[in-house]
């Protein structure tokens, strides 16, 4: 089965197509949404227009459509964007959701209405377990922005080892964030993954907005 | 028949695996008047040897429906939506008598394999009350609510004509949010207040649904079904596709949990279960119906519970002791009894597997054993209400109703 992947070039969404083409599906394309403010609702912001380069290096055709990121209507923009891929022949649609059903059942709700079928491998899933394997399992993980009280910061614009996985499973234990970002704690960019061609290499600056906001903007990836 | 009054006991049984984490040993139970009077070396009245012989609680089969034995494997591996539209135009003429004949064999067939109560959606709940009679299982059924084939004041007409029995309790059946119209919904839900019976509903069984519910009512069909109006205790069955925030809801609901046929008709929902116990909510296991299973076995229900739950969730959480209880304490509770536990006080609802069949025997594996390796081959008798039933009696009643059931199809030409 031909599916697209909703696609950030972050871990969730690397991941479930790590999971897809382990079960027999065929990731035709990646579906990037940017948001054209930062607080969208459904999609990731800080270096997502990145996340063609990433497809590249999994061999995935990538497809990236602007969205107003305004509540209800990036839904729209959803859909006009997972038509498009309906059109390309694609019969499903792939989501890294985690842990909020605000995105899972809005995909499963859109996609039902264009008959694509929706997998969300991810969903629910021990977290800090999975942060685990993540590493275990050979995804270097960069950290591109933090802003949960209590998160170690000096992690930001790092890639995880097993020891940043720990240092953020007890971060989360003692301030009650998600050890795995589910709620926008932290956003990850891969660069790599079993499935990349190529180890991407990511240049940029670490930037302090505030006490507890932290950024990594990527300036080029080599 | 009539109920046993007077007291005996099941003497020195091999193992009683009294509830999902205590076995007793080379212990007697006691019955009188349909009730566990006692576990342990106390003994009265007649005594039956249970040397070979390991007693669990009964098993309650929370959700199926049992006239589609007719059905059973008329329409296989397709979706929800076309199997349902297939089995619908069947039962558009579902002769009277094959229904009843029907729900005979499933009755038979539950309690040859560890069911001693269940609870119907169909069309023919007289039909399921009568066999409590002439059988002594457990039932909860109901006429049902579904618009496409029937009008919905014939159905509260025949509601309330529907008279419960000691072994029988009417509920009232509403087949889905989007089966029927909103009107049916708020008099389903006022008769279900009216006449004090529970109310089952289908409900987040598919995308397709929530796609409807939310589309339709702006809300999921959780949230919508309660924002309607749904009476406290009402039994949700499947909730594939509820979502987080509706879990939070259920608080006061009863949900039933059918891993099978999930899987079967490729809904791709799969309940939450570990979240679901973990906020409180009584969960119940149910096999639905032998056309969507395609079979009545609660040991099977079991073990795909747990099997369903790791393949989604990629964890143990959810282990063999949680299916046990959901089949039955979650089961008991569900009807209304203190059931589901071999325990002073406990209703005489058992069930009692050959030990020789639960090898290598052991204390520590006899949960192991129960849910993940024997089926309901291995039971030999079951008791309801303090009523034994030998399963050699009820096989060789079902094998003769088995062949009138295949002599009426071929007649109908039915393949």
């Amino acid at each position: 089965m031909r599916l697209c992947a909703l696609y950030s070039g972050g871990k969730d969404s690397t991941f479930a197509i790590h999971w897809a083409v382990l079960h027999g599906f065929e990731v035709a394309y990646t579906l990037t949404l940017i948001p054209r403010r930062p607080d969208s609702w459904m999609f990731q912001v800080p270096n997502v227009a990145w996340a063609p380069v990433a497809s590249e290096a999994m061999g995935i055709d990538s497809l990236a459509f602007f969205t107003s990121g305004e509540k209800d209507k990036e839904l729209e923009d959803l859909k006009k964007a997972l038509s498009k891929c309906k059109e390309l022949g694609v019969s499903g649609v792939l989501a890294g959701a985690l842990l909020s059903d605000y995105q899972r059942l809005n995909i499963a709700i859109i996609a039902e209405g264009l008959d694509l079928k929706t997998y969300t491998p991810l969903w629910r899933k021990d977290q800090e377990v999975y942060m685990r394997e993540l590493v275990e399992e050979g995804f270097e993980i960069l950290i591109t922005s933090a802003s949960a009280y209590g998160f170690p910061f000096e992690l930001v614009g790092k890639t995880l080892d097993k020891d940043g996985v720990k240092i953020v499973i007890e971060a989360s234990r003692r301030y009650g964030f998600n050890p795995a970002f589910e709620g926008g704690e932290a956003e990850t960019f891969v660069l790599y993954a079993p499935l990349y061609k190529r180890r991407l290499h990511a240049e940029g600056e670490t930037i302090r907005k505030g006490e507890y906001e932290w950024v990594f903007r990527i300036g080029r990836i080599l | 028949m009539g109920l046993q009054d007077r007291a005996y006991t099941l003497r020195n049984c091999k193992a009683v695996l009294a509830d999902s984490e205590t076995v007793k040993l080379n212990v007697n139970v006691v019955i009188e008047r349909g009730v566990i009077r006692a576990v342990g070396k106390e003994s009265e009245g007649d005594e039956i040897d249970c040397s070979g012989l390991v007693v669990l609680p009964g098993l309650v089969n929370a959700h199926t429906h049992s006239a589609m034995i007719a059905l059973r494997g008329y329409s296989d591996d397709k979706e929800l939506r076309q199997w349902l539209s297939d089995v619908w135009a069947f039962e558009r003429t579902f002769p009277r008598q094959l229904m009843k004949l029907s729900t005979e064999v499933a009755v038979l067939e539950m309690l040859e394999r560890g069911t001693t109560a269940f609870v119907d959606m169909y069309f023919n709940p007289e039909d399921a009350r009568e066999m409590t009679e002439k059988y002594g299982i457990r039932a909860q059924a109901g006429f049902t609510f579904l618009d496409s084939m029937f009008d919905p004041s014939e159905v509260e007409r025949l509601q309330r004509g529907l008279r419960g029995t000691e072994l029988f309790t009417p509920i009232i059946n509403v087949h889905s949010v989007y089966s029927v119209s909103r009107d049916t919904l708020k008099l389903a839900f006022e008769l279900s207040r009216e006449l004090n019976q529970r109310l089952q509903i289908h409900a987040s069984e598919t995308r397709g649904e929530v796609f409807y519910t939310k589309k339709n009512f702006g809300l999921f069909p959780v949230e919508f079904l309660i924002k309607e109006g749904l009476p406290e205790g009402s039994q949700l069955v499947h909730l594939g596709w509820i979502a987080s925030w509706e879990l939070d809801l259920l608080k006061n609901y009863h949900a039933t949990y059918c891993p099978t046929s999930s899987m079967k008709l490729a809904t791709a929902g799969a309940f939450p279960l570990y979240e679901a116990v973990r906020r409180g909510v009584n969960v119940s296991l149910g096999t639905d119906g032998p056309a969507s299973n395609n079979s009545l076995d609660m040991f099977r229900e079991m073990k795909n519970a747990v099997l369903q739950q790791r393949h989604n969730y990629w964890d143990t959480r959810v282990s063999a002791k949680d299916a046990l209880r959901s089949a039955t304490m979650g089961g008991y509770r569900l009807l209304g009894l203190k059931g589901g536990k071999v325990a002073e006080g406990y209703v005489a609802d058992l069930v009692l597997l050959d030990a020789d069949e639960l090898y290598p025997f052991s204390p520590e594996r006899l949960v192991s054993h129960v849910v993940y390796y024997t089926t309901g081959d291995a039971v030999k008798k079951v008791i309801v209400s303090g009523k034994i039933i030998e399963k050699e009696t009820i096989r060789r009643e079902k094998s003769r109703l088995v062949n009138e059931l295949n002599e009426s199809l071929s007649s109908l030409s039915y393949k």
